[in-house]
């Protein structure tokens, strides 16, 4: 019956180097498990081949009423605190998002076959798939790579996958296609040796586009947006955007970069990066600290000196040019939409999912995920959709979800009914129901509530007002993280959230961050600003405030980003304050679980749930102050006083930690030099402020900003201070959490 | 041959009933606080938002139970996940206890209001390289079905190959019992 192995089968199916590599990568798993690899050194070939850990992977879950341990093998291990056992995830790269009907059945087959039967497409358009065992992950490599698919650097300390605008090629705003671009410095970059030694990721993006969304490259750690001057096509190069705990803008390191130069830059961008990105402290070592640090008037000049160096290679110019087209002839001639009877729900679908290409006669259809996922089956059917009407190609999008491109206007009707046959049919594609989340507390080790659970409830509650809806509010993006790290790039959207969490009646509450009037136009041209934490489970009537409130008090054809700078944060923030309080456990327990989990909310898996009681802690009362002095330093950004909002966020980080100093030193003093000495010696020299995963970033905030004051403060400046400080008060209650669980435990122990 | 996974799906008694999949959330936390069905359980994952998906999964590292949606016919699905060798029958055997179990014990908690159909369950091999879903691969299983059948169901039991003309779907078929006994019987079958 069946062949012997998938390595057999598919061996000269494959590039022979990535065949090679997969290989290795099989010998690695066999080497740790007999306990002759390191397992630092396995855990980062592994990430490096996308093979990523999961929430549990500890062997540790809360279930509600206590901890238990889950007993997978724990010998040997596939990092620190990762056991073999322990379900992981594997993320697959998609470079600009391309791909074929062939590629998306083998990644079908590879999700049905190694996980749960559900494809996840990112908000960096790579596909995820979940629950995958380290045993099987070698045999889903092989399998993609027959298909021209990697997981290589999907993970790790690399280039990871380029990303590029899905309308590239068939829009009518382009400068010209990127497609091939991005796919030449994928190539160019995969597996590089001068992309092997960062000190972190590396994430690029491409954009046909200056204005619109596209790639989002100003939120990139390296953004290419097409130019063409003197008849000559180029890029524009941008630099040290991201996003993360700390956003920033990326700055622009060439106005303009002939195509033949493009990936010689950016082997250049990558020496500099490699040799003076901070190695040690990871919390640091994105290029946009680089960036930021030596100035991008400096960071250039080294980028040039570093091109002069660069022995030549003839892929700088063989990869771009002789490129071929990126999608196939399209199946059907360009027609028009014929005029007649349409299925019910087609207009819907046509509003809003449906766009016009450059292309007379062509039209994208916007397939509307729901949270990204989609079935085996369904991405089956979609691959038998896209060979009949498509020309054979899809793409997915950093709006998680996936595009028909070169549908003749003349078969929408059929690929309608084909794509509701199969369960993809959903109208709202691209609105304010079509919400963006992150795996969050689902899957992720560093989610801290459920990002999927609360888009999953928001999208099911506007999906039944979205043929009512203001057409201002269905325009609106809202976009959820589990946590401040932004995977779900709440900081672009009009009305964002992430995740964190709030002790309330002795028992942890999850909350999110109500993050407002960011700019997804332009190329992710501006970041929104937090108004607050409201708990979770206020959420959806905290949406249907803001946007009630924006329909109400709209100027004109006012954006939402607009409304809120207009409005004011002091006011904005009133709008969602009704919302901030929680009832105690007795009269409201829903507000202590999460959405889509109905167990007690607990950060860390800790025992938090048990410790009932009506007291507010000390630590309540004094961080107050701290919240209060985050909240007056926005205000203070707004109004245009930099000064004031940079030493107002200073000083709010120097009260959140007299919160915690206080709990053990009730006499402390307010002077900085003292809270900031004790804070040092009592929390964070012996790691106790420390997070499990970012360590003493939040800490090393305070410390560095009270070692040195700025000499000069502008917007840029204020503003990063601002998102510290505010990362600093939720470790300081992270801390607080950990040091009274810390505490139950210790008393159930002795009891 | 065989396989390294292998799914049984017990269909509800009305497979195209509306089922409310939030219940079941509660339902497979509880399962793994009081360990009340095999295997080493993990963690509960929501697709109620996916039209006709994997519906609500009780992650597990050996196997996992979920309710299924998937083709619109809503059941109980146990798909044993980390197959190492054996012999076929005991394995088939196995995933189909597991899952009349996990049925068993979705009724015991009663919470669901969903009941479940014990005259037909499906049996797929999910694992297109020792198990194309070819006429001669199926051919080499389906004296395995149909002695599970006999199995589970007893004499006059059916096997009905599924997704044949499908070669891009896993191999599988459906077992039909021409009677319909309890949980109880079934599972007293496969003990003897």
């Amino acid at each position: 019956m069946g062949a012997e192995s998938w390595k057999e089968v598919l061996h000269d199916k494959m590039d022979a180097g990535w065949a090679e590599e997969i290989d290795q990568f099989d010998s690695q798993m066999a080497l740790r498990k007999l306990g002759k690899l390191g397992e630092k050194v396995f855990a980062e070939t592994r990430l490096r081949r996308g093979v990523y850990g999961q929430r549990y992977d500890n062997g540790k879950r809360h279930d509600g009423t206590a901890d238990q341990t889950l007993a997978f093998a724990d010998v040997p291990t596939k990092g620190p605190e990762t056991l073999w056992d322990a379900p992981g995830m594997c993320r697959i790269k998609i470079p600009f998002g391309g791909v074929s009907a062939e590629q998306l059945e083998v990644l079908a087959d590879c999700s049905e076959e190694y996980s749960d039967a559900i494809l996840h497409v990112t908000t960096r358009q790579d596909f995820q798939i979940h629950y995958v065992h380290i045993e099987d992950t070698a045999d889903l490599m092989r399998r993609l790579a027959a298909v021209n698919i990697t997981t290589r650097e999907a993970c790790g300390n690399s280039v990871r996958n380029v990303t590029g605008c899905p309308l590239a090629g068939v829009c009518k705003t382009e400068t010209f296609d990127i497609s091939p671009y991005a796919q030449a410095l994928m190539t160019f970059m995969l597996g590089h040796p001068d992309v092997q030694d960062f000190g972190r990721k590396f994430k690029p993006a491409f954009s046909g586009c200056e204005h619109e969304a596209c790639g989002l490259v100003q939120m990139h750690d390296g953004g290419y947006v097409a130019r063409v001057v003197d008849g000559k096509k180029g890029f524009k190069i941008v630099v040290g955007g991201g996003l993360g705990a700390v956003p920033h803008q990326a700055a622009v390191l060439s106005e303009f970069t002939p195509v033949e130069e493009l990936l010689p830059v950016m082997q250049a961008v990558a020496r500099v990066f490699a040799r003076l990105g901070e190695k040690k402290n990871r919390n640091r070592a994105r290029i946009k600290f680089l960036v930021a640090k030596i100035g991008i008037e400096e960071f250039k000049r080294m980028v040039e000196e570093e091109r002069k160096t660069l022995p030549h290679d003839d892929r700088w110019t063989s990869l771009v040019t002789d490129m071929a087209p990126t999608d196939n002839e399209p199946t059907a001639p360009g027609a028009e939409l014929a005029p007649g009877d349409r299925p019910d729900g087609f207009a819907a679908w046509f509003d809003t999912n449906v766009r016009a290409q450059r292309q007379d006669g062509y039209s994208v259809v916007t397939l509307n995920l729901p949270l990204g996922d989609l079935t085996a089956d369904q991405a089956r059917s979609l691959a038998d959709i896209a060979r009949k009407w498509s020309g054979d190609n899809m793409r997915t999008t950093v709006e998680q979800n996936m595009v028909l491109r070169f549908v003749s206007n003349g078969d929408l009707v059929a690929v309608f009914e084909a794509l509701t046959a199969a369960g993809i049919g959903a109208a709202d594609g691209e609105t304010i129901v079509d919400v963006t989340s992150c795996p969050g507390t689902d899957t992720c080790k560093l989610g801290i509530a459920a990002s999927r659970g609360l888009a999953s409830e928001l999208r099911q509650r506007l999906a039944a007002k979205s043929a009512s809806m203001p057409a201002a509010v269905k325009a609106l993006r809202v976009k959820i993280s589990g946590c401040f790290n932004s995977c779900g790039q709440h900081h672009l959207a009009d009305i964002g959230f992430y995740g964190n969490s709030r002790k309330v009646d002795g028992r942890t509450v999850p909350h999110f961050q109500v993050i407002l009037g960011g700019q997804w136009g332009e190329n992710a041209g501006k970041y929104g600003m937090a108004m607050g934490s409201v708990p979770s489970k206020a959420v959806p009537e905290v949406v249907e405030a803001l946007t009630d409130a924006y329909v109400q008090s709209r100027e004109g054809d006012e954006s939402f980003r607009g409304f809120v700078e207009r409005t004011g944060k002091r006011s904005m923030r009133e709008i969602i304050k009704p919302f901030m309080k929680v009832a105690p456990y007795a009269e409201a327990p829903e507000f202590y679980s999460d959405w889509s989990d109905v167990r007690e909310f607990t950060i860390g898996d800790l025992g938090i749930g048990e410790c009932a009681g009506e007291m507010v802690s000390l630590f309540g009362i004094e961080v107050v102050k701290a919240e209060s002095q985050g909240f007056d330093a926005q205000i203070a950004l707004e109004e245009g006083d930099f000064e004031e909002a940079e030493d107002l966020a200073y000083r709010s980080m120097i009260s959140a930690a007299r919160a915690l100093v206080r709990l053990e030193f009730i006499d402390v003093t307010e002077t900085p030099d003292d809270v900031v000495s004790e804070f040092k010696t009592r929390y964070f020299d012996n790691e106790r402020f420390f997070d499990r995963f970012a360590k003493g970033k939040f800490g090393q905030y305070l410390l560095d900003r009270h070692a040195t004051a700025p000499d000069s403060i502008d917007r840029d400046i204020a503003s990063r201070r601002i998102e510290e400080s505010q990362l600093f008060i939720e470790a300081a209650h992270a801390c607080e959490l950990r040091i009274e669980s810390a505490s139950i435990l210790a008393g159930a122990a002795e009891a | 041959m065989i396989p390294k996974r292998i799914s049984v799906k017990l269909f509800a008694a009305d497979p195209e009933a509306e089922v409310d999949l939030h219940k079941y959330i509660r339902v497979f936390h509880e399962f793994i606080r009081e360990k009340k069905v095999e295997g080493l359980l993990i963690d509960v994952a929501d697709y109620s938002h996916v039209p006709e998906g994997p519906g609500v999964v009780l992650i597990g590292h050996d196997v996992d139970y979920s309710i299924d949606l998937n083709g619109g016919r809503a059941g109980l699905m146990a798909l044993a996940k980390r197959i190492e060798g054996g012999n076929l029958a005991d394995l088939f055997d196995d995933v189909v206890r597991k899952c009349l179990l996990a049925v068993k014990a979705v009724q015991e908690d009663g919470s669901t209001g969903m009941s479940f159909s014990t005259a037909r369950l499906r049996v797929q091999l999910v694992d297109r390289l020792a198990a194309p879903n070819s006429d001669e691969g199926y051919a080499s299983v389906q004296p395995e079905f149909e002695a599970l059948a006999g199995r589970v169901f007893g004499d006059g039991a059916t096997v009905e190959r599924v997704e044949g003309d499908e070669p891009r779907r896993v191999l599988g078929a459906e077992l039909c019992a021409n009677k319909s006994d309890d949980l109880d019987t079934l599972l007293a079958r496969l003990e003897r």
